[in-house]
Parts: C-alpha cells; structure tokens; sequence
C-alpha cells in the first residue's frame, strides 16, 4: 500500500513538474515581420522604447532591422503595435517552439553529472597520487559540462520567459513612379496620380 | 410618319443608355454621383471609386489583360502590397491589385480591379490614404462582387 502511495506520489510530482504552472509558458516564440516604414530611424528608436517600456530590450537597432526580446505575455500587442507604426504590414510569420523536453532533457543532463560528479569525489579521500590525478581530470571534465548543460538551461528559460521578434523595416519609396507608355491605349489611363489629382470631377460626360 | 417613327426611337435611345451603363451597388458609406459616362461613388472622406467599361480590343481574357495592367504598372515603379486577389462577380471572375503608392506626406493604397467580357473590359478603381483605405476595403470588395458588366 506504501509503495502504491509512493508511486501515485512519484506521478503526481512529475506531472507537476511536466506541465507549466498558471501564468508560466513553455513555448519559445519567435515573430518575423516586415513593415513599410516613411521614417524607418525613427521607427526603430519607436519600437526599441515601446520594448523598453514594456519590460522588453533591444538585441539590434538599426535602419533597417530591429530584433527584440520582449515578456511573452506582450508578444499579441506587438502586433498592434506594428500596425499602428507602420504604412503597411508586408510580413508577418510567427512560429513557436515548445521547450519542455529540451529543458527535460538539460535538467537530466545536469542531474546525472552532478551525481557522478558526487560519486567521483566520494573517490577522492580513498584514491593515491596516480587516482587522484585521473578523478581530478575527470572532475573537471564534469563540471565544465554541468557548465555547459547549466548555460543551456538559462538560455532555454530565457527564450520561454522572452520571446523574440525580428522586425525588418522598408523604407516607402518617396520618389514617384516614372509615366511609361503602354502599347495598350486603355491602360495608359490607369494612372493613380490622375486618378486623385481630377478626383471624380474630371470625369468625361 | 414621325408619330410612328418617335416610339421606337425613345425605345432605341433606352436600350442605348441601358446597354452603356454598368450596374454597380455602391460601397457602403459612399455616395454616387449621378451622369458620367462612367460609375462613380464616393466616400465622406474623400475616397474615390470609379468603374468603367472598356472595349475588349484585342480580344482577349482576364488573364492576358491582368498580367498586361500589372506588368505595366510595375515597370512604372508601382509596388504592390500583395499577388493578385481573384472574386467573383455574378458569373463572371475577376481580379483586383492593391497599390501602395506616396502622394504628398501619406501612403495611399490603390486598388485596380478587372472583370472581362467578350466585349468589354470592366476597370475598377479607387484610392484612399492607407487609414481611410483599410476602414472601407471590405465594403470596397463587396462593391466589387456586385459589378455587372456589359456582356
């Protein structure tokens, strides 16, 4: 009956663990866009302080290209936020990663070192010069991993905790399209600058 | 003789002015504006909505002239915001292209749609900044759906 206990225990706490708790994600989310910007400077500096103000930072500001961390509970206003900036949203692919296995999988990683590492320096006050120079090596070994797996670790909470957009922005062209004939007659008055200079007060009766 | 002639003259200046018009429900909010030999509406902020009909010459499809208005325009500089959009207008399909363009200090979209016939080519056109564009697109596009060409 005590071990029954143990293992429904034992389920409970790796489903616990397993699912993300109320308000935590899991999901490593990444927005592309490309934006038709008149002034992509000042769009930029725009889009970096609204990160800023918005518990975000800026990775990359420049004139044409701005890459964002932001809390992922704001990724659903950067959109908003893009129309309102933009002419004209050209782009917009978002993607997401789920990372409960990749961080499963480095929580493991680590755990299995650390014991080995436990292990090996249990060795040490039984090992002569030679052994101890092979469990120093060995320990080394294992914490520059543990190192390694731990870095992996942060990198992954941070990716859930902050979701990334890279946002290109396109400069609208203020030059204006050149009047080139057609062969067509018909289509040389498919002309938008005529279209709203004569208005629909220009029309033939 | 002039009594007998007047009634199918009444009845043939009918048909003519029936055969040159194009049936068009205007877009919701727009106003249209009555004589012209072309449909016109417009909204109460100035966006402007014009379809008229063209004679199909050469004759040929909704394929070959799309791909001869976009080719053009675009060998002008026009950019556009998206592919070509197909709909439907009764029986007939056409197409629409959506225009980003620069006048003055704001970003107007414009939008050139074709349905054609044996006979005619039917051009719609309308143009708006990019704000008032976006409030009306849908009701733009239902307008579109409604055109009736003359066959």
């Amino acid at each position: 009956m005590a071990l029954v206990r143990s293992a429904l225990l034992l389920a409970i706490l790796a489903a616990v663990f397993i699912q993300p708790a109320a308000g935590q994600n899991y999901l490593y989310q990444i927005l592309e866009a490309t934006v038709l910007v008149a002034d992509p400077d000042r769009s930029a500096d725009e889009l970096e302080l609204w990160a800023e103000n918005n518990g975000g930072y800026a990775l990359l500001t420049s004139s044409d290209r701005v890459v964002l961390r932001l809390p992922f509970e704001q990724m659903p206003r950067l959109r908003s936020k893009l129309e309102e900036l933009s002419d004209y949203v050209l782009d917009l692919s978002p993607q997401s990663q789920d990372l409960r296995e990749a961080i499963l999988e480095t929580v493991a990683k680590i755990n299995s070192r650390q014991e080995v590492l436990r292990q090996t320096l249990a060795l040490l006050d039984q090992a002569d010069a030679k052994g101890t120079l092979a469990i120093e090596k060995e320990v080394l070994t294992l914490i520059e991993e543990i190192e390694q797996h731990t870095a992996t670790l942060q990198t992954l909470n941070l990716n859930r905790t902050f979701s990334r957009a890279e946002i290109s922005l396109r400069y609208l062209e203020q030059t204006l399209p050149e009047n080139i004939p057609s062969s067509f007659d018909w289509i040389n008055g498919v002309d938008f600058y005529t279209f709203i200079r004569r208005g629909l007060a220009g029309e033939e009766r | 003789m002039r009594r007998v002639l007047l009634p199918f003259g009444v009845a043939l200046m009918l048909l003519t002015v029936s055969c040159s018009r194009i049936s068009v429900v205007p877009p919701a909010g727009f106003a249209e504006l009555k004589g012209g030999r072309s449909y016109r509406a417009i909204s109460p902020e100035g966006m402007l909505y014009r379809v008229r009909s063209i004679k199909n010459e050469p004759q040929k499809d909704l394929s070959f002239w799309g791909d001869a208005l976009e080719n053009h325009l675009r060998k002008e500089g026009y950019r556009s915001s998206a592919d070509a959009q197909s709909f439907e207008s009764g029986d007939r399909e056409g197409l629409y292209y959506e225009w980003i363009l620069p006048a003055g200090n704001e970003s107007y979209l414009y939008l050139t749609a074709l349905i054609v016939t044996e006979r005619t080519i039917t051009l719609a056109e309308a143009a708006a900044p990019h704000p008032v564009f976006t409030q009306y697109r849908q009701a733009l596009l239902d307008s579109l759906t409604s055109i009736r060409p003359r066959r």
